[in-house]
């Protein structure tokens, strides 16, 4: 009988020990490759023409299936990192460039200097795809964030034109407060509308050099953003924004809804809502530049680089994920997803798309009037999250000193180099 | 049959390999990895006390460290106190308590996801059903910015986590209820002991053994709370609604800074274990000494 009950035993152990060695081959012998990429873009509100494109390149490439992984990106570093970290994560990974630093710094992604769309990058986005001077990187999306207006609101108060300075905003919005007519949302809950109104105006009330300075210790936030801040003061204190009430509103579901439902004149939101707005809403609505500068001056704005492709160091399909991501860089591929994304061009030769709704911001893009966002430039990489919570802190208290308040940014946002 | 020596080793082998791999491993390897700067899961360099160092002095920990034992305070003692009420009502409420017995476990089996986004909506400023009936019923007082004030935001993140578990603490107590001897219960009666004084001298004593499993419960579940402020605030406004748990995540997972975050969990894992053996230790006794 004890005999039995170990000879069980034994057998359950070895099954068990077995069962936990077993991995997946991605290459057949007949040189079909399966290559697994996985995304937080592709899927659900973001499909970003993703579809087509992977469609397109089994088409280009028979020998190649691909496992195509959506990942929302609230879990996606979570996916990620322990897969990066086991050595069983996807060959090819899309990136953003907090991304790219965190993942290089761990030696998690392939040198791509060689590849041929390299040369193609445009000099203002080609830094948030490289370490010390190489790629790591495609960096495709650099994406308008912006002022919409919903024109028909703005006709209703006596509003002609969007407003193109920051004393014509203040205007505009104390003219809606009296004709009765909605005002600005700036949906704040997270803290995430704070950073962006705040590098809106930052495009034209800070000087361009900040960001790229700030990591090599040539510029700190007090007391740069002290007029951003004196602005947002502005708005908070005189009953044309309610910081409280904003913290409350959540910006991507309720914010933009309230939006296409024609309940505010004014919101800042990303170009990626383009498409969502112009089908949902009953008016006539524009995104704009941050009409931030003084009297005089044109309104300028910045734009968000984000997502790109890299490719996974310790993938054994290296030359298929370098062909996946050189195909995504393609013109035909990159077009597709620029149209669907209302994102710029990151490379020289692909355009940009036109985007209808958007003409004042493409104008300002042509006018060398944006810029990338400055925050994106530092390293550390919770600078949003930190943001986010000195912006949440002035929407809830806007008597708070600019200086505490900025000071609070330096001590929780370190230098990294 | 009573199993010994070499026999009793190999039965026990698998549990213990899956035991030493899952939990064990894990937590050594956490415990390693917090005296690194590790920024992922593996490498980094041995920093000794570093990282506990620095975390004495984060004011972010400092405030989800206060956020966590306010909203652990605020849970336990509420979500019994209410469970109690409702497993004493509906023990002395037969025909009602078979009806509202099988609707009381229903939001602890909601995920937290979907009740996270659904008390979000109740909450909205903007057309929010809890500022509307608020308005309705001329309490304009009481109509808050609820998610959106640093002041509010953490109560109204407990009130859902106890709205979700109430009712299984109820489930809980009523056993204990039900498991109650009726004829003491008539004896007592009979002695005169009666609404309040009963529950004090005789339902309290005996109801020892619940109290004991609800408070650990709700002591060890609020000290990790995560799912509620991730959801529904992210920490914010201002880190009013950073939790313990929500500040490893991030420094894990957003920040880069594995190595820290694991501090972070160790620091978290000594201060459940201590409250939770202190308070066991405590209630076990009690329940020896009545």
């Amino acid at each position: 009988m004890r005999k039995s009950i170990a000879i069980v035993a034994l057998v359950a152990t070895v099954s068990l020990g077995l069962a936990g060695c077993s991995s997946a081959a991605t290459t057949s012998g007949s040189g079909h490759v399966t290559l697994n990429v996985v995304g937080f873009e592709g899927e659900s509100t973001e499909v970003a023409d993703i579809p087509n494109i992977n469609k397109a390149f089994e088409k280009k490439y028979p020998n190649i299936t691909l496992n195509y992984k959506y990942v929302s990106n609230s879990e996606y570093d979570q996916y990620n990192n322990t897969r990066l970290a086991s050595g069983s994560a996807a060959d090819v990974l899309m990136t953003n460039p907090t991304r790219v630093q965190q993942w290089v710094k761990q030696g998690y992604l392939q040198d791509l200097s060689g590849q041929s769309w390299v040369k193609n990058i445009l000099p203002n986005v080609a830094p948030f795809g490289e370490v010390n001077g190489k790629t790591y990187a495609f960096t495709q999306q650099n994406i308008p964030i912006g002022l919409y207006a919903n024109l028909d609101i703005l006709k209703k108060a006596g509003i002609e034109e969007v407003p193109q300075t920051w004393p014509e905003f203040i205007a505009a919005l104390q003219k809606l407060k009296s004709a009765g007519q909605p005002g600005l949302l700036l949906a704040n809950q997270t803290g995430w509308t704070s950073e962006q109104i705040s590098m809106a105006l930052a495009a034209s009330l800070v000087d361009n050099s900040w960001g790229p300075n700030y990591d090599k210790g040539g510029s700190t936030w007090n007391p740069s953003f002290s007029p951003v801040f004196d602005r947002l003061k502005q708005l908070l204190t005189t009953g044309l924004v309610n910081g409280k009430l904003m913290n409350g509103i959540e910006p991507f579901n309720v914010g933009n809804s309230q939006f296409i439902d024609g309940k505010w004149a004014f919101t800042v939101m990303g170009a990626w809502e383009l498409q969502a707005i112009q089908n949902g809403a009953k008016f006539d609505f524009s995104l704009n530049p941050m009409p931030g500068g003084d009297a005089g001056t044109k309104p300028k704005s910045f734009t968000f680089v984000g997502s790109g492709w890299g490719v996974n160091a310790a993938s054994q399909n290296k030359k298929a994920a370098e062909e996946y991501v050189a195909f995504m860089a393609s013109p035909t591929s990159d077009a597709g997803y620029l149209a669907a994304e209302n994102s710029f061009s990151t490379l020289s030769n692909v355009p940009s798309p036109t985007m209808p709704k958007a003409t004042s911001f493409v104008e300002a893009f042509n006018d060398n009037r944006t810029t990338p966002s400055p925050i994106e430039f530092i390293q550390f990489p919770s600078y949003e999250q930190q943001f986010w919570n000195v912006g949440t802190s002035l929407f809830n208290d806007p008597s708070q000193s600019d200086s505490s308040l900025l000071n609070k940014l330096d001590q929780t946002i370190p230098k990294t180099k | 049959m009573l199993i010994r020596g070499r026999s009793a080793l190999f039965l026990i082998l698998p549990a213990g390999i899956l035991f030493a791999v899952f939990m064990l491993y894990p937590l050594v390897r956490g415990i390693q990895l917090s005296f690194t700067n590790a920024i992922g899961p593996a490498g980094g360099t041995f920093v000794g006390f570093a990282n506990y160092i620095a975390m004495v002095t984060d004011p972010t920990v400092i405030r989800a460290l206060e956020n966590t034992l306010v909203y652990t305070v605020l849970v336990v003692v509420v979500q019994n106190a209410v469970a109690l009420l409702l497993a004493y009502w509906l023990f002395q409420l037969k025909r009602v308590r078979n009806i509202v017995r099988a609707s009381l476990l229903l939001p602890a089996m909601m995920a937290f996801v979907a009740v996270g986004y659904l008390w979000s909506f109740i909450y909205s400023p903007l057309g929010g059903p809890l500022d509307l009936v608020m308005d309705a019923l001329g309490l304009h007082g009481l109509e808050k910015i609820w998610l959106g004030d640093p002041q509010t935001a953490l109560l109204s993140i407990a009130f859902v986590y106890i709205w979700m578990y109430t009712g299984y603490a109820t489930t809980i107590y009523l056993a204990n209820y039900l498991a109650i001897s009726p004829s003491l219960l008539e004896a007592a009666q009979l002695d005169g002991a009666r609404g309040w004084t009963r529950f004090r001298t005789i339902d309290w004593r005996l109801l020892a053994p619940s109290l004991t499993i609800n408070i650990t419960l709700s002591v060890i579940g609020s000290l990790r709370v995560f799912d509620l402020p991730f959801i529904m605030t992210q920490g914010g406004p201002d880190n009013s609604t950073q939790t313990l748990s929500l500040d490893i995540y991030n420094n894990s997972f957003t920040n880069f800074q594995f190595a820290y975050g694991t501090a972070v969990a160790v620091a978290l894992l000594i201060l459940t274990v201590i409250v939770g053996v202190t308070q066991a230790t405590i209630l076990r006794r009690r329940e020896v000494d009545l």
